[in-house]
């Protein structure tokens, strides 16, 4: 760790020497996920209890939309005429999405996930002042959240015991995309829309590792129950985890951090010159 | 310029890695709580199936609860030490217990007192000087044949003294 951020100071020196410019970038995030564990979890949650819902999941999490904000260096041309322009940047993304299934007495079963990313983003185009366009390529650091909970019809939300599954599932794993930006603006002032596609992670074939959604905290093991008890795990095959959650858990029948898509991003970035 | 530059970048640099400092995110929230809270209230409302209050009932001021930092047996998994005072007809007692917080729920185990306070709850109300835990369990009931959950509402305030 030491030795990253040594690095990068001495990165960011040598850009500061190199005439290049600080920006700082905030802006919107838009995020369709493609999770396959979560669409077998709702579609089986949907027909292990299709008589008592009134209305069922969604067949995936709507997209996720947040927030995200970005520093950086920028090296480019200083007047109208397009030059190389390079970009590079480290920042956070904070995405939120929910899918929830409503049963015939209004009481609900909520899913609410919260993407948190460190993102390193670097762009490789042409471009000047006023206009740039150019590939890049990100790695992020993302740490998902699942909160799971039961809402009952006098409207207060348990995350206890009381049901199954409920609880706070969390996962993490590295991720890499490519994709493109274009910007437009005037001098210290520019709006930047951001196309990246976020491709399988790494090991993705889930052979070699699989990091589940797994409630980390004690009080689930803690808890005596005879022939089931609270998943320590999100299961993705709701049917096989009712029917038996022994088998359900030896067959690995666990929902593992596997979302790939497309991530767009919108943000005002502004440029702090470094030198005149 | 350049100067101004040097300190936005060392700004920046500061946020990053004190931002990657998150492991011990739910430990600061969790001792927030640390201190001497009174159980102003306990609510209790049994449900039927549609969600109906067939019964509503409270205990008044049942006791205190005195969290502590002091990591307890189950340390590795987040347990904390606290007490829980209260008072009968034989004098005042303490009934040791341990917790644990994770930002959503709390986890109390393995308190000995005959008012029982063990359970899974969720957090609901979450401040400084104010706490509301809920926890519904299954409960029977021979005269009321449809009643399926009892929602307990614990209230604590921050004690002054």
């Amino acid at each position: 760790m030491k030795k990253i951020i040594s690095l990068s100071i001495l990165f960011c020196v040598f850009c500061i020497n190199a005439n290049a410019q600080i920006n700082i970038s905030i802006g919107e995030t838009f995020y369709p996920l493609n999770a396959p564990g979560f669409q077998t979890f709702f579609q089986t949650y949907n027909e292990e209890n299709a008589t008592g819902l009134k209305t069922p999941f969604k067949s995936d999490f709507p997209a996720a939309k947040g927030w995200s904000i970005r520093g950086g260096f920028i090296i480019r041309n200083h007047d109208n005429d397009a030059g190389v322009y390079y970009n590079t940047s480290i920042g956070v993304n904070h995405l939120n999405t929910k899918n929830e299934a409503v049963f015939q007495n209004n009481e609900k079963r909520k899913t609410d996930l919260q993407i948190r990313e460190l993102a390193t983003d670097v762009s490789l185009g042409v471009g000047g002042d006023n206009f740039h366009i150019a590939i890049n390529g990100t790695f992020l650091a993302r740490y998902n959240k699942l909160l799971c909970s039961y809402e009952f019809s006098d409207g207060s939300q348990s995350f206890g015991l009381d049901h199954y599954i409920n609880g706070v599932f969390t996962a993490s794993r590295l991720c890499a995309g490519y994709g493109a930006e274009v910007g437009f603006g005037i001098k210290y002032l520019q709006v930047v829309f951001k196309a990246a596609k976020i491709y399988k992670p790494f090991l993705e074939d889930g052979s070699v590792y699989l990091n589940y959604y797994e409630d980390l905290a004690m009080l689930k093991q803690s808890y005596n129950g005879a022939s089931s008890y609270p998943a320590e795990y999100l299961p993705a095959d709701y049917h096989q985890f009712v029917a038996d959650q022994l088998t359900s858990e030896s067959n690995n029948n666990f929902v593992y951090i596997n979302d790939r898509g497309w991530q767009f991003g919108l943000s005002l970035m502004f440029l702090i010159p470094t030198n005149n | 310029m350049k100067q101004n530059s040097y300190a936005v970048l060392i700004i920046l640099f500061a946020v990053v890695i004190s931002s990657c400092n998150k492991e011990d995110k739910n430990s600061k929230k969790l001792y927030r709580h640390e201190g001497r809270w009174t159980i102003d209230k306990v609510t209790i409302e049994t449900f039927d199936t549609l969600g109906k209050i067939m019964i509503d009932s409270s205990i008044v001021s049942p006791g205190e609860l005195v969290m502590m930092r002091t990591k307890s047996f189950n340390a590795l998994y987040g347990y904390h030490q606290a007490v829980f005072i209260y008072s009968d007809t034989l004098g005042t007692h303490g009934a040791p217990f341990e917790y644990l917080f994770d930002g959503e729920r709390i986890d109390i185990r393995d308190c000995k007192a005959p008012f029982a306070i063990n359970g899974a709850y969720t957090s609901v109300v979450d401040k400084g000087n104010e706490q509301q835990w809920e926890i519904y369990t299954p409960y029977t009931d021979n005269s009321i044949p449809t009643s399926l959950y009892a929602k307990f509402s614990m209230h604590l305030s921050k004690s002054k003294n």
